[in-house]
């Protein structure tokens, strides 16, 4: 699948999740060098402008908003401490969704497979998602007859059926929509890795919910 | 691809599901305070550090400040130990003999007066010509040949001997 399916989504919900372009990369070097410069207002800015991606990134790992807000407020902490040994060798979002995975896949090891899912509402702008009206529009069987939310259920406990690492992917990749090699740096492995991580992932959740796909 | 594009796009509708409305700004806030927070958390900690600090150093000082006078008393105990006593107190010997030596009483050598002639026995028994003998024998006071033999002490003879010896050759003895 192409990227660019998911830049045609108009909604602005989609937009947020877009990985930063080139042009972003050169306003983070700014914004960064004036955080290193002792610029709070600077780092406000990296943490508006990162905020609701970062969110979508625990969130869908976590399944659990107080953890996500909770994390989230780790992962900004540990950045603005660290801002200064932040050299430029890779693009600042990549460096922040490194911090952000890093801290979520420990968090989750300490937490266990014990936990309280709480899940955010779903943007009622879901009807008008072409994905959404494909996807209803082709299946004959189960997502037609469910709501929003029985979906939004299935959806989640598919993921939280992956292990951490596959989560991982298919949030970058499909969620966030970041590219393989995007993955591959804020993983710090391959690209085959990530591959292959993704179609295993792919395969799994074709199982889980394979009543809604057929 | 089109393996998982169903999935995928199930999957991809995940993005729908987001946080109430100005979690950002509300986020934001809450990142302030908390940076607020730890900023005093970490001055009082910073205080508690230095307290602690100081309080340690009190409680060291004075020991430390015993045992390093101890340390000084012994290495001067020992450094006098390893140095010879006949070394230090050569120059106290040196500079003190001057005054002492003037109040000591001249030293006359007695005189065997069996091996002389009498003739000049007789001329010795004569005590008109005394004075005159040990004013010959005392004004070279530098000479050896003038001075006795037995004076072997190196003690100065001449302090109260002539007015010569006293005014004029007191700083040679002196040295």
């Amino acid at each position: 699948m192409e990227d660019s399916s998911l830049s045609a989504d108009a909604t602005p919900i989609a937009s947020l999740n877009q990985p930063a372009p080139n042009s972003s990369s050169a306003e983070d070097r700014v914004l960064v060098d004036k955080a290193q410069a002792g610029d709070t207002r600077a780092f406000d800015e990296l943490v508006r402008k990162y905020t609701p991606k970062l969110y979508g990134l625990i969130y869908n790992m976590t399944s659990n908003r107080e953890d996500t807000a909770d994390l989230l407020q780790d992962v900004f902490a540990k950045a603005y401490r660290s801002i200064k040994r932040f050299m430029g060798k890779s693009s600042f979002y990549t460096w922040i969704y490194s911090i952000a995975v890093n801290m979520t896949l420990n968090f989750l090891k300490k937490r266990g497979r014990h936990h309280k899912v709480s899940l955010d509402d779903v943007d009622t702008g879901i009807e008008n998602d072409p994905d959404f009206i494909r996807v209803t529009t082709s299946n004959t069987g189960t997502l037609r007859e469910v709501g929003i939310h029985e979906l939004q259920k299935r959806l989640n406990a598919a993921m939280m059926k992956l292990s951490e690492d596959h989560r991982t992917v298919v949030t970058l990749y499909d969620v966030q929509g970041l590219q393989h090699a995007e993955i591959s740096k804020v993983l710090g492995v391959s690209e085959g890795t990530v591959r292959s991580r993704l179609f295993y992932a792919h395969r799994l959740l074709q199982t889980y919910l394979e009543d809604f796909v057929k | 691809m089109s393996e998982f594009e169903d999935i995928q796009r199930l999957i991809r509708l995940k993005r729908y599901e987001q946080p109430e409305e100005g979690f950002t700004e509300k986020f934001l806030e809450q990142f302030h305070q908390r940076q607020r927070a730890e900023m005093l958390q970490k001055s009082s900690l910073a205080l508690f550090m230095e307290r602690a600090g100081t309080w340690w150093e009190n409680l060291l000082m004075p020991k430390w400040g015993m045992a390093m006078a101890a340390v000084a008393v012994c290495a001067a105990s020992a450094w006098m130990l390893s140095h010879p006593a006949g070394n230090a107190a050569v120059p106290a010997v040196t500079a003190a003999p001057a005054p002492a030596a003037a109040s000591e009483k001249p030293f006359v050598p007695k005189m065997d007066l069996s091996d002389l002639p009498p003739e000049r026995l007789a001329e010795k028994s004569k005590p008109q010509q005394q004075p005159l003998q040990q004013d010959k024998l005392m004004k070279v006071p530098g000479s050896p040949s003038s001075l006795p033999a037995s004076n072997d002490q190196g003690a100065p003879t001449t302090g109260k001997a002539t007015p010569a010896v006293q005014s004029g050759e007191q700083g040679k003895l002196g040295q």
